[in-house]
Parts: structure tokens; sequence; C-alpha cells
């Protein structure tokens, strides 16, 4: 049965502890099978693979905020609508409007689908480093 | 509201179905369970690999009520078909010392004229010794 | 039911409005997209970030089917709340010239009285090419 509070509390804690980069509060966000599909490959990812690039992402220090987040939750899961800010080491402010439909089991993220706009990518990794052609 | 709201589709039909039964289950209402079901119902368990009448299933239910605190059915994905639905979902079970065991599950149903005719019941009997983390 | 009684859509109405503004979209159906769309309904697209109105998006409708025989949707994964629904699903198209193509694409909307009020769409204009069957960098000039 749907329980709301609970689907948000895991919502809002995902995005949360990314923001602050407190990986444990993340990784427990995550069910043991979960999968990451993401729009710019259209493959899903392991929980591994997709743990390690956001620790990486954690490690290198880029600051990341979730902004105007809007969450609905439904029947087993949630849709959150955000835009993604980054900011890179050389400063500039990358964004990228996210739609992010979550399927949940026992109060974890089992599957999740991430899609955005690749054909912006510029707009959210920057210009790239000074001779790097 | 330009569509009529006499006619529902069958998609409607068997989700609303599907929810009732599985709310019935909760609340441990036994006559709710037993207005989801045609008369001829049968439920194959696939760890027994036997099949219950409609009389013996209910019977059964009635007899659960007392085995557990509570039993909740979350994250509820349904899928509909012209004569049935399947539902896949996480059943959660607490006991009356406060242990909690959630086991995936998938049921599949047939349904005629609104009515549960038949249910293919598929739980891992393994897991049942297994409580959550 | 009159349009004035304010009550939540159910999960069925929901799930039935959404089927019948892809079914319209798939078979060309303006009159019916004029329906299911409340006349205020706005329209994000991702791809453009800016909101577009119901009346721009329907005069454009036709056109948006250039070089285009045929388009589906499938796939179609929904999920309902109270006050909208969250559709993922497969636009598969099939070209004038034969080509098949795929996008993959997620749709949040918000529905009032039967009527669909807003749209957020979102899709990866970097599938564009590949869809419409355009010669890109990897297909064209290159070994085959």
């Amino acid at each position: 049965m749907k329980r709301d509070s609970q689907t948000l509390e895991l919502c809002d804690t995902f995005f949360d502890s990314i923001e602050r980069c407190d990986y444990e509060a993340l990784e427990r966000c995550y069910a043991r099978e979960a999968m990451i599909w993401h729009s710019h490959d259209n493959l899903f990812q392991s929980r591994e693979d997709n743990l390690a690039m956001l620790k990486q992402g954690m490690a290198t220090q880029q600051k990341v905020r979730y902004k105007d987040r809007r969450i609905r939750t439904f029947e087993g899961g949630f849709v959150q609508q955000h835009t993604i800010y980054v900011t890179r080491e050389n400063g500039f402010v990358g964004k990228m409007d996210v739609c992010f439909v979550a399927y949940t089991r026992n109060g974890k993220i089992s599957r999740a689908y991430e899609y955005f706009d690749t054909g912006q990518i510029a707009e959210f990794l920057g210009p790239p480093p000074d001779g790097d052609r | 509201m330009t569509t009529t709201t006499g006619q529902r589709s069958t998609d409607t039909v068997h989700r609303e179905l599907c929810h009732a039964l599985f709310d019935a289950l909760e609340r441990g209402d036994v006559d709710a369970v037993a207005r989801c079901y045609a008369p001829e119902m049968t439920l194959w368990a696939n760890i027994t690999g036997h099949e219950q009448t409609r009389d013996e299933n209910l019977a059964s239910i009635e007899k659960g009520k007392e085995l557990l605190r509570r039993r909740t059915y979350d994250d509820r994905q349904i899928h509909t078909f012209d004569d049935g639905f399947v539902a896949q979902y996480t059943v959660t079970a607490v006991t009356h010392d406060g242990t909690r065991r959630a086991l995936w599950a998938c049921l599949v149903a047939e349904v005629h004229d609104g009515l549960i005719t038949k249910l293919f019941d598929y739980l891992d009997s393994s897991k049942f010794g297994v409580p959550d983390r | 039911m009159t349009t004035t009684e304010l009550r939540t859509m159910t999960d069925g109405e929901i799930r039935e409005l959404c089927n019948r503004f892809f079914d319209a979209y798939q078979d060309k159906r303006v009159d019916i997209l004029d329906e299911v769309l409340a006349d205020d309904c706005i329209i994000w697209h991702n791809v453009f970030g800016r909101e577009t109105t119901k009346a721009d998006n329907l005069s454009k409708y036709h056109d948006s089917y250039d070089g285009q025989r045929r388009r589906t949707y499938d796939d179609r994964t929904i999920n309902t709340f109270d006050d909208g629904f969250v559709i993922q699903y497969s636009l598969n198209g099939v070209m004038t010239n034969g080509h098949r193509g795929s996008l993959w694409i997620c749709i949040v909307a918000r529905v009032r009285d039967g009527r669909i009020t807003r749209i957020d769409e979102y899709m990866d204009s970097s599938k564009f090419a590949a869809w419409a069957g355009a010669p890109t960098a990897a297909t064209s000039g290159g070994q085959r």
C-alpha cells in the first residue's frame, strides 16, 4: 500500500545525501538489486558502478545542488523533477533539467530511470579545459 | 468530464480488484477478500504445489490473522490484461515479537466478470526464516 | 457529473485520460487532443527549456509529423498520483524513407476535471538525428 511519507523521506534522503557528500546515507537508499538507467546511453548501470561514480564525485569535492525539487509519490515509487547544479573545478556552474523516476522495494530504491537532454551537455559540463582538443 | 463514468475499462476494473484484494488482506477483512473471489475460485501456491479451494483459502486467511501482528502488501507493480492481472509486490510480515520480514512475491490472477477465478501465488520459502537487517 | 464538481480523479480515470491523450497523438486526432488538453494547458519541453501553450502545440501538430509515415507510443509505464501521472514510454517511428527510429521519453503531467493542465516533457535531443535516420558523424563518410 502507498506509504507516502516513507517514500518522500527516501527521495529527500537520497538527494540530500549526495549534496552533503554522505556516502553511507546514500548507500542505504539503494536496495541490493538496484539498477539505474540513464537516458544518455539507455543502459542500466549496476548499483556498484553507480555508487562508485557518485563516490568519485564526492571525493572531487564537486558542489552538487538539486534545486526546484518537485516530487510526486505513487504506488511503488516516486518521480522527482529537479534542476541539478554542479560547480566544476574551474568554477563553472553546470546545470541540467532532470526527471528521476524511482521504483521502490521495501523502502529502498530498486530501479531508477534518469531522463535528461545530453543535447545540452555543454551547459552541464562547461567548456573543455584549455588546450584539450 | 467527457469520458463516460458508466463504462470503466478492463484495466481500471482489474487494477481496482487487485488493490481491493491486497487492502482486504492487510486489514484482515476476510469478507472483503471473499467479495473479490468468484464462487469457483482456486489458489495455487508454488511453495506447496497444491491448489486450495475458495473456502480453504478463506479459512487459512482467517487462521493466519492471529499468527502475525501485521502484514502489508507494498510496492505494488500491477499490470493488467483482458482476463486478469499480474502483481509484483513486497509482502512485509511483522511478528508479535516485532521481527520484520519482507518477501518478494508475484501473484497472477485470472479474472472473469470482475471477480477472481484463479490465483497463482509465487514466493520463495527459503526466505521465510530470514529477518530483515 | 459536471465540470463544476471538483473532485480528485481516480487512478483509473487518470490512466484512461493518459492513454486517450497518447492514442490521440498516435492517431492524429487533433479533435481529441483539443478535448483532453485544458484550454490553459502549458507544455514545457526540456529540450527547449521553455513553456508553450496548448494553441501553439496543436497548431504545430501536423508539422511535427514531417518526414514520418507513422508513430506509435509504446511500452507505456504509467504511474498516477492524486493530481496527475508520470509516464515512461518509447516513441517508435517509421519515416517516409522506411527508416525506423525510437526515442525514450518521460512525461510528468497534471490533471484536473478530466483534462490535462500541464505537461513536462523530458527527451534527449542528442538522439533526434538517429530517430530521423539523418546521417551522423558516425555513419557518414566512414568505412562501410
